[in-house]
């Protein structure tokens, strides 16, 4: 059923490129990051004036420089605004707590695919995901009767699997693109929120850790991993996390964790606990961000009082 | 007042209403009164507008190429604080799968009259009745708090796709030529026949179709010159891969390698100047208001929501740099006359020439981080 309301394509529908394997073999990057060293995040607030919050999050790419049309490495691009709060609608039930409605939804080109313009399921759920993560910082009974937006905008997605190798992937898991746009969502909507003014416990920031085996049969923790530089991972973790409350409002985790030979006991916690470090590096940022921010409201101030 | 003769510091503690009730923030004037406003500072002389532009002054363009990796091509504008990113993606629509294709017509005889003639209006019907430009618009990103998601797209966002696809249409930039995928195989029969000279004969296999979508990050006023110029310039910067039909694998298949991809070679680069027409409204207060009508170049929200008379010159300049009209549209009101639009048409090919500049330092900025 063609959407009538958007200039629709051929109504037959249309292929996309199917490349031939590359004679360059498949582009894969090692990773030359520190197992614990997060890719640099640029995150600007108040990007969109006419709303009462908004930041733009953009992770650095991974980029190099390649002869081939599909074998660059995306980089994750987020900006989320804030309208509200705002009184509920009239004949909406009475509410103790303020209403959070979470939007988020990919650009047609942030992904390898085209996507459609009507949310998908991928984007509910991942819109869940950054909703229970809010939920928890957010001090939602300040504003009774009243209700918030958050909607997020995925310019550029990370991808899910590799490409141009043109072989199937074993032993890995899926997901792990999904999983750095949620950490992604969380820390961008915690900027967003911050700019907005809304009353929260703490800034929440989002963080990822994957287990990755080695050569030698053993396994690391790496932070803030890619798909681009780990072909070969056994299990990742998001989580949604205060550092000032050392409080955890999301955790997500895909994949199996090993069992460790060499008397590493505790696996899920271990690999809580480095998510929970990717999330405390980003918070840096964020409070950076949130220091710059209040300066600039000061100086401000001191302005416009100066005029009066 | 009565609290004139009392010091100023019981002043302060008194749960009287403030002496001076005019001290409205002026960031809230918009809000409470925004024609009057509007009014208050284009009756000034010379008129200036609440942004401090002059009437014909538009804001400056800035925008970044190739930043999106899943895009054949993509651009993201800012006109003053309007942000919009364009991205464009090719995809392929072969021949067989189009339902009512009839091979008496095909556009091979079209092609051919293209590569002769270069502008033949049977070409852009082909592009035309097969679709294969396809605008969107994303208004639904919280631009405003007049777009929210949740909701089918709004009016705005319609109307809007839809200019944008006639503007593609009627301007020409796109040629056929470099849409179209051929099978450009030897068959065994022309092989074994000796004395003809190998020359593999182009047979159309299939069409390049381009997905233009944009998404407005935050309206800020005149989208549309936003949105076009955002379109043109990722049009200019997309390329095709290499592509050609597998006789084995009877399919398109695509070259991996940079160095085989094709730009789109452009007709033109059309350049939009939006305006609008704000008119005093009668019933001023005192009624002793002076009646004004002026034309605002590159309007912002603001200055839109105060009025209605609105309209967009689209002009391109010819190889002997004269400045071409491509199309004109007004709508409202009959503000604008016949000198007036000479006016825009001439400020519309200085645009033209920001434009430019504006593309220039682009492709420079571009060389030099390579």
């Amino acid at each position: 059923m063609a959407d009538k309301r958007r200039i629709n394509g051929p109504a037959s529908g249309t292929a996309i490129p199917i490349f031939t394997p590359s004679k360059s073999g498949a582009h894969t990057l090692q990773r030359t990051r520190k197992p614990n060293q997060l890719r640099k995040i640029y995150l600007q607030p108040g990007v969109v004036p006419t709303a009462s919050g908004s930041a733009y999050l953009e992770l650095e790419s991974l980029c190099h420089p390649s002869s081939l049309l599909n074998a660059v490495p995306s980089s994750l691009k987020l900006s989320c605004v804030i309208h509200g709060p705002k009184p509920l609608p009239r004949n909406a039930n009475f509410s103790s707590n303020l209403q959070l409605t979470i939007n988020v939804k990919f650009a047609p080109f942030a992904t390898r695919q085209r996507r459609g313009y009507i949310r998908d399921v991928t984007e509910r759920d991942i819109g869940t995901h950054v909703e229970t993560a809010l939920c928890g910082v957010i001090v939602r009974d300040r504003w009774p009767k009243s209700a918030i937006d958050i909607i997020i905008t995925i310019l550029e997605a990370e991808d899910d699997v590799q490409w141009g190798s043109g072989t199937q992937q074993q032993n890995t898991v899926g997901g792990l693109g999904n999983m750095n746009v949620v950490s992604g969502c969380i820390t961008v909507a915690s900027a967003a929120l911050m700019d907005a003014k809304i009353d929260c416990l703490d800034l929440i920031t989002g963080g990822v850790a994957a287990v990755v085996p080695k050569d030698d049969g053993k396994f690391v923790h790496h932070l803030d991993p890619s798909v681009i530089e780990e072909p070969f991972l056994n299990s990742a973790c998001v989580v949604g996390y205060m550092p000032a409350r050392d409080e955890v409002t999301l955790v997500w985790t895909r994949g199996n964790i090993p069992s460790y030979s060499d008397g590493q006991t505790c696996r899920f916690d271990s690999l809580l606990d480095s998510a929970v470090n990717a999330a405390k590096g980003a918070h840096v940022i964020l409070r950076q961000v949130a220091t710059e921010l209040a300066q600039a409201e000061s100086t401000k101030l001191i302005i416009d009082e100066s005029k009066t | 007042m009565a609290t004139t003769s009392a010091p100023a510091d019981i002043t302060n503690h008194d749960s009287a209403p403030p002496t001076n009730p005019t001290t409205t923030p002026s960031a809230a004037m918009p809000l409470i009164s925004p024609h009057a406003l509007l009014y208050a500072s284009l009756a000034q002389e010379p008129p200036l507008r609440p942004s401090s532009r002059k009437p014909s002054q538009c804001r400056p363009i800035s925008i970044n190429t190739s930043s999106l990796t899943h895009a054949s091509g993509s651009t993201l504008i800012k006109i003053g604080q309007t942000t919009a990113v364009c991205g464009v993606r090719a995809e392929i629509l072969p021949i067989h799968e189009i339902a009512n294709y009839r091979v008496n017509k095909t556009p091979e005889n079209y092609v051919a009259q293209a590569d002769h003639g270069e502008d033949s209006p049977e070409a852009d019907a082909v592009i035309r009745n097969h679709n294969l430009l396809v605008p969107n618009l994303e208004l639904a990103t919280g631009c405003s708090p007049f777009h929210l998601p949740g909701s089918p797209p709004s009016q705005e966002a319609q109307s809007l796709s839809q200019r944008l696809l006639s503007l593609l249409h009627t301007s020409r930039v796109l040629r056929l030529t470099d849409l179209c995928i051929y099978d450009e195989t030897i068959t065994d029969l022309e092989r074994e026949i000796p004395g003809i000279d190998a020359s593999p004969e182009k047979k159309l296999k299939a069409l390049w179709v381009l997905y233009i979508d944009t998404v407005v990050i935050n309206h800020d006023g005149n989208l549309f010159d936003a949105c076009a110029l955002a379109m043109f310039s990722a049009l200019r910067d997309t390329l095709l891969p290499k592509a050609w039909w597998d006789v084995d694998l009877e399919s398109v298949m695509c070259s991996p390698e940079k160095g085989q991809a094709k730009g789109l070679r452009l007709r033109g680069c059309p350049v939009p100047l939006s305006f609008a027409v704000f008119r005093s409204n009668k019933l001023e207060e005192g009624g002793t208001s002076r009646k004004i009508e002026q034309v605002l170049c590159d309007p912002d929200a603001f200055e839109e929501g105060c009025c209605r008379e609105q309209g967009c010159v689209i002009v391109d300049q010819d190889k002997e740099g004269r400045v071409v009209v491509l199309k004109v549209e007004k709508n409202g009101g009959g503000g604008v006359g016949r000198s007036g639009l000479r006016e825009l048409v001439e400020r519309a090919g200085e645009r033209w020439k920001e434009w430019q500049q504006v593309l220039v330092k682009e492709a420079e900025s571009e060389k030099s981080e390579n």
